[in-house]
């Protein structure tokens, strides 16, 4: 069920309505956020940025609608889950799908703006993947540069995909400890 | 109000999930994997936090993988550039040059619409925006009377575009490449920009003018393929006919091949236009200023004029670049000089602030700065010429007055109206045949002004606000009165 319509009325009052520029830059600032919230949905890279790309095109559109970040950002995510489910109902192979409870529970909590991805912490990201080992290095850069599944990265490193997946999930541990032992995140800052 | 994400540690406790989740993200759960995923997802809000918290670092992890080459534009440092802007309002910025491509494109996704083509995926109707993925191939300089196609997002002046497909019902846009070729666009027309340097026009109207750095050109059309040698042109392509003009300089043209192999180039040359249909093996000569006429409008615009007001005329399609050739004074001529001459050091003129200006005697004063780095400036000038010497008249009538005005599609650096400076900067910014021919050049190795050219007393000039607009109300004295006009690039 779809349950938030493009047209829907704004619910604020008098609220002086944000220009395209403002929308344009709030997107931008919400953009990894906001890609990696519709990847989780559509699992796959460009049908993301393709998603993504229609929801600033509708978004920037009804500038007017927008009175601050916060319900641009509702606004979005909502927009973004409907346009993904819809990309992925024209493809056919991609069926399988988060309940559609969890997806409204994922949208709710689904941090509202990319906080302080800041280039101390991709330098940090950088850093603690430069430590990795070749093998880790080389994961990492077929499932997430080159796209590949972990089905095609095994083939590839002719190993079994279990071993793939127990080996990004380590990689994924490893660099979330790392980066905050580099970042030393006293203040609570997002560290990757 | 929401509180503020903290991401989760990802401990060992997690490794089960994380893997479930891992291989649902890449499509490889299977049924019963996504029930469990479901169910651990909906009763638990640490799940939670710990789901959100991967596909945010797999995104992050993605992006500074793609862009870890030194010749592309970082995504990361997009997002950083990006922020930095949200967080600083619009205003000038001089970085690095990476970056500063990012916040081009950050401005521009402002101004306009945003598409992220990484490739995969490629859209029936591209909106042309930028992306580190899809680098600019031009920019969308002007947007006049324009009706968009109905599945055409109406893109907005100052948007940069990526290769794709553009349409337009009515009106006029004008593009220009990153290799300084100017396009008018002249709708109805669908229009393809298949890189900087290739495009192709499948219906409707366009002109371009290509600088010294844009040569080689191509526009290729359905029965002919156009490849520019340095020079100004029209494209008319209408059902299956090709219709080419040549305003300035020379092209070479071919009829497409089923093989995709080059054909039998044939030159056209400044003056000429030829003809072909899809099912003709000929390419037929026909006459210039029947073909010409059309492309008035955008031809101007291609040159950087958008408006023409009053009495004021664009110079037409074929007619000499020398001003002194002309002699109507029925009418104040505009006339395209010179496109991206480099200004190294600081140019002194007449006026660059908006207002009106009567001219009084007293000289005006002004300097277009050239900055650190140097600018580049197109001319123009604006003539109106004394009233003719005829039989029955024996000296030029004065006291005649004209009012007109220039709309341009660039900010104005710098306007001269004093006959020794124009005299000065005609080596620079005059046109090349006027600047080039012996008899101005030994008056001005003389010294001499070749005639009082500039404005004189009583003659008015007024620039917009936003220094676009030239307005100028001209009485004939002894002489023509000239105004040079500089735009910055």
């Amino acid at each position: 069920m779809q349950v938030f319509e493009d047209n829907q009325p704004d619910e604020g009052g008098c609220e002086v309505p944000l220009d395209q520029e403002a929308v344009a830059r709030l997107l931008l600032q919400q953009r990894m956020e906001l890609t990696a919230y519709i990847h989780s949905i559509v699992r796959n890279s460009h049908m993301a940025d393709d998603v993504f790309q229609d929801v600033c095109v509708k978004a920037i559109r009804h500038h007017e609608r927008f009175t601050d970040s916060v319900h641009l950002a509702k606004w979005a995510r909502r927009v973004a889950r409907n346009a993904s489910i819809d990309s992925l109902r024209r493809k056919e192979n991609q069926t399988l799908l988060l309940d559609e409870q969890v997806l409204e529970l994922l949208e709710q909590e689904w941090p509202e703006e990319e906080q302080s991805v800041s280039m101390e912490s991709i330098t940090a990201l950088r850093s603690c993947m430069a430590k990795m080992t070749p093998y880790s290095r080389e994961i990492l850069r077929l499932r997430y540069m080159e796209g590949l599944p972990g089905t095609e990265v095994a083939e590839t490193l002719n190993r079994k995909v279990d071993t793939i997946y127990k080996a990004l999930t380590r990689i994924h541990i490893g660099l979330r400890d790392c980066v905050k032992r580099q970042l030393n995140p006293q203040g609570g800052g997002y560290a990757i | 109000m929401k509180s503020r994400f903290i991401p989760p540690s990802l401990s060992e406790n997690h490794e089960e999930f994380i893997e479930r989740a891992l291989r649902y993200l890449d499509g490889a759960a299977d049924e019963t994997e996504l029930a469990r995923l479901n169910e651990e997802l909906a009763g638990d809000a640490d799940r939670r936090n710990v789901f959100i918290s991967l596909c945010r670092d797999a995104q992050l992890i993605h992006e500074s993988q793609v862009d870890s080459g030194d010749d592309k534009v970082s995504r990361l440092r997009f997002v950083k550039a990006a922020q930095d802007l949200a967080g600083l309002g619009r205003r000038r910025i001089v970085t690095r040059p990476v970056v500063a491509i990012a916040l081009i494109a950050t401005l521009v996704f402002a101004a306009s619409l945003f598409v992220i083509q990484s490739g995969g995926i490629r859209r029936e109707i591209p909106v042309l925006v930028v992306t580190e993925a899809k680098p600019p191939v031009a920019t969308l300089r002007e947007v006049v009377g324009v009706r968009w196609h109905e599945k055409q997002p109406a893109l907005q002046v100052g948007a940069l575009l990526t290769t794709g497909v553009l349409r337009l019902e009515e009106g006029l846009i004008v593009l220009e490449t990153e290799r300084g070729v100017s396009i008018t666009l002249e709708g109805p027309a669908e229009f393809e920009m298949k890189s900087a340097v290739v495009t192709r026009l499948n219906g409707g109207r366009l002109t371009a003018q290509v600088s010294k750095q844009g040569r080689g050109f191509i526009v290729e059309s359905a029965a002919l393929n156009l490849a520019d040698l340095g020079t100004a042109f029209g494209v008319e392509v209408s059902g299956d006919q090709t219709r080419i003009a040549v305003f300035d300089g020379e092209v070479e043209v071919d009829k497409p091949t089923a093989s995709g192999d080059v054909a039998r180039r044939t030159p056209v040359r400044e003056g000429a236009a030829v003809v072909s249909t899809v099912k003709q093996d000929t390419i037929d000569r026909v006459k210039f200023r029947d073909v010409a006429a059309g492309f008035e409008r955008s031809r101007r615009m291609s040159a950087g004029v958008i408006e023409i007001q009053g009495d004021a005329v664009f110079q037409t399609a074929g007619a000499p670049e020398d001003p002194y050739t002309y002699t109507d004074s029925s009418k104040i001529l505009i006339l395209p000089e010179r496109q991206a001459v480099p200004l190294e050091s600081d140019l002194e003129v007449d006026l660059i602030d908006s207002g009106r200006v009567v001219i009084a005697g007293d000289g005006l004063e002004a300097l277009v700065e050239a900055g650190e780095d140097g600018i580049h400036l197109d001319s123009f000038l604006v003539q109106f010429n004394r009233s003719q010497i005829t039989e029955k008249r024996k000296s030029p009538a004065k006291n005649i007055r004209r009012r007109g005005g220039v709309r341009f599609g660039r900010e104005v650096a710098g306007v001269i109206v004093d006959s020794t400076r124009l005299r000065e900067t005609d080596d620079m910014f005059g046109a090349p045949s006027f600047s080039d021919n012996p008899d101005h050049q030994e008056r001005r190795a003389k010294g001499i002004g070749s005639e009082l050219r500039g404005l004189e007393k009583g003659d008015e000039i007024g620039l917009s606000k936003d220094r676009r607009t030239l307005t100028f109300t001209l009485s004939t004295g002894g002489d023509r009165d000239q105004i040079r006009v500089l735009l910055k690039r």
